[in-house]
């Protein structure tokens, strides 16, 4: 029913900024809901078909929600200046650096799992 | 008479969605990162308020309500996680080293490139979140004391720039393992590129997903660390 996921989603959501406000660190609302019901689902308190039809529009439909903030760029273009283009260049090279760490570290741990992986099928 | 509908919320509500649906329509079967109907949507949105001389900050009322559901749709990204995490296993270790390397070099990258290059304060401080999804990255901006509208632009051009790049440093890597293709997708340029990710194939989807959630959270918690506490 969807009325039902909707105020389970509600009720996260609250969960989430209660536990983001009672922490002594500033951890947003949407991390502390994100693991609280991460944590619901592994221990099967909330099973998938609790939630997923009303998830899967709201994650579907989510860029349509950072619509307004990026038109609020035109408001804060004197934020950019001269270094606009200095901005995208810095997006760009710390994108690629950031994809071939990624790559590299994970290519290694995967590398190395098949290595202990062998010597444990080895008598 | 025309300021007294701009400033209600419904009107600022009317014209993101239907920017976004003829966007979407527009762009169907433009197949580029960069042709991305949620930055075509707002760019019609800025030219149709520019035109009309219809201010900002009429529009944002109804853009503060949409605004708001921002929190319940980022707390449905454990839905995803969960529904892939059966089919990564044996996966974990390499998505969880992964991700967190990731996080650090993008932070650890803007850092030094903002010094090297003289980037302004804000402007350094709006790229801390940007290989994280909108959502985490918008939470953030207390933390890191950026500017919201600016911190959006970057998680988004990274996203763009992170689908244009990713898929030839694969073919030059010849990185057939899809796996691995999703991790680094997803770490780089979170959500857009996670759909990237379903598009090369079921596993580098499930692979992206998740990487893009464990980025987020290493990265708050290393911006934590570093502004906070």
């Amino acid at each position: 029913m969807i009325f039902g996921q909707i105020t389970l989603i509600a009720l996260i959501s609250l969960s989430g900024s209660i536990v983001s406000h009672l922490l002594p660190i500033a951890l947003p609302p949407s991390v502390a809901g994100m693991l609280i019901l991460l944590v619901l689902l592994l221990v099967k308190a909330i099973r998938p078909h609790h939630i997923d039809r009303t998830a899967h529009i709201l994650l579907a439909y989510m860029g349509v929600l950072f619509i307004p903030p990026i038109v609020d760029v035109a408001d804060h273009t004197e934020l950019l200046g001269s270094q606009s283009f200095t901005y995208v260049l810095i997006i760009v090279i710390s994108t690629t650096l950031t994809f071939l760490a990624t790559l590299g570290s994970a290519a290694l741990v995967m590398r190395f799992q098949r290595m202990v992986g062998k010597k444990r099928t080895q008598p | 008479m025309i300021d007294t509908i701009t400033v209600l919320p419904e009107f600022g509500i009317t014209l993101t969605l239907l920017a976004y649906l003829v966007s979407r329509r527009v762009l169907r079967n433009v197949h580029s990162p960069i042709a991305n109907p949620i930055v075509v949507a707002s760019l019609v949105c800025i030219a149709i308020l520019r035109v009309t001389g219809i201010p900002i900050s009429h529009y944002q009322q109804g853009g503060d309500l949409l605004m708001m559901l921002i929190l319940p749709a980022t707390i449905c990204l454990a839905v995803m996680v969960y529904e892939n995490l059966d089919s990564l296993k044996g996966n974990y270790l390499p998505i969880a080293v992964g991700s967190t390397v990731g996080a650090f070099v993008s932070i650890a990258s803007v850092l030094l490139l903002s010094k090297l290059f003289g980037l302004s304060l804000i402007l350094e401080r709006s790229l801390l979140t940007k290989s994280v999804t909108t959502a985490i990255a918008i939470e953030l901006v207390p933390v890191t004391s950026a500017d919201l509208s600016i911190v959006v632009m970057s998680v988004i051009i990274t996203g763009i720039s992170g689908t244009l790049i990713g898929p030839v440093i694969l073919r030059l890597f010849k990185v057939k393992n899809p796996v691995l293709q999703g991790i680094a997708m997803g770490t780089s340029s979170h959500v857009i590129g996670t759909s990237r990710a379903m598009e090369l194939g079921k596993q580098q989807g499930a692979a992206s997903s998740v990487a893009l959630f464990v980025t987020g959270l290493v990265t708050v918690g290393m911006l934590l660390a570093l502004y906070h506490i």
